[in-house]
């Protein structure tokens, strides 16, 4: 920029004949612009990914916060019944208040048994 | 000699000034040098692929545009990134070291008898004439004289020495002077 473009003076036939003839350069394609413009923001599929991965790992911490909270709550406490298998703390407790409620069997043997001990 | 029947278009390259605004928006960056990198690209290995490497280009100069530090134009910036794309490309298809011999290129003795459409075709013959140089000195005229470049701009956008930039273009024009003799152009 800082010399001249054009020095007349020194211009030979073969610069005159270099500029007038300059080959044409063939016009873009169409489209173009809307091409590139995908290849260097892939961002727009890229973000959707990106929000959704972040979507989905959000989705996945509270639903494993809910299920903490779940299992932990002390109302909800799991223990081993007499065969093993797990049963819930309400589950023994109206299973104590069934067998606290039902009579004695073979209650009359018992005290007959008692009064043998007793004339013994 | 035949015409492309493609579009083209030969006015010059637009070149702004160094506002770097072109690096904020891509649209704004690919209309204002859309045309500075075709053309750096024809002139530099022809029709074919030219659409591929463009694209290449502009790429290349969107994704390191935050290495640009302005201390040199944006256009010649531009223009280096768009001559290394072709420089790749032709040593990669093996044509960096490829011209078209003097000798191999038919003589016309009797300008005169060229038909009349052909001697209007000039603008064919300087295309041919380019292929009778190498990349480096097919870069120096496509820049000093399609493109409009000062020899400061040159050496700046092939990161050369003026000196070189000087002696390239000497070494080019006194080929392409016999290049068009040997057609049957007076000068």
């Amino acid at each position: 920029m800082n010399e001249p473009k054009d020095p007349k003076k020194s211009e030979t036939g073969l610069d005159r004949f270099l500029r007038a003839h300059r080959p044409g350069v063939p016009d873009a394609p169409r489209g173009e612009l809307e091409l590139l413009l995908r290849k260097i923001n892939p961002p727009a599929e890229g973000r959707n990914f990106a929000s959704r991965r972040k979507w989905i790992a959000g989705t996945l911490a509270a639903l494993a916060a809910g299920i903490a909270v779940i299992v932990m709550s002390p109302w909800v406490v799991r223990e081993s019944g007499p065969q093993g298998q797990v049963v819930e703390s309400s589950e023994i407790e109206a299973f104590a208040l069934e067998a606290f409620a039902e009579p004695l069997e073979d209650d009359s043997e018992t005290v007959a048994m008692l009064d043998l001990d007793w004339e013994d | 000699m035949t015409r492309n029947n493609s579009r083209t278009t030969t006015r010059t390259p637009r070149r702004l000034d160094p506002s770097f605004e072109e690096l904020e928006d891509f649209e704004v960056f690919y209309r204002a040098y859309e045309r500075t990198i075709r053309a750096t690209l024809f002139q530099l290995v022809g029709r074919e692929h030219l659409d591929d490497l463009a694209q290449t280009a502009f790429i290349k100069c969107w994704q390191s545009r935050e290495q640009f530090q302005g201390g040199s134009q944006l256009s010649t910036w531009v223009v280096r990134i768009a001559l290394n794309v072709g420089y790749d490309h032709l040593r990669a298809t093996g044509r960096d070291k490829g011209m078209v011999e003097l000798e191999e290129i038919d003589a016309n003795p009797e300008p005169d008898a060229r038909p009349p459409e052909e001697t209007l075709d000039e603008r064919a013959l300087v295309e041919e004439g380019m292929r009778c140089l190498d990349p480096p000195h097919r870069a120096v005229i496509a820049l000093r004289y399609f493109q409009e470049f000062s020899i400061s701009e040159i050496a700046e956008a092939t990161g050369e020495a003026e000196g070189t930039v000087k002696s390239r273009l000497h070494y080019a024009k006194e080929r392409l002077q016999r290049f068009f003799s040997r057609k049957g152009v007076k000068l």
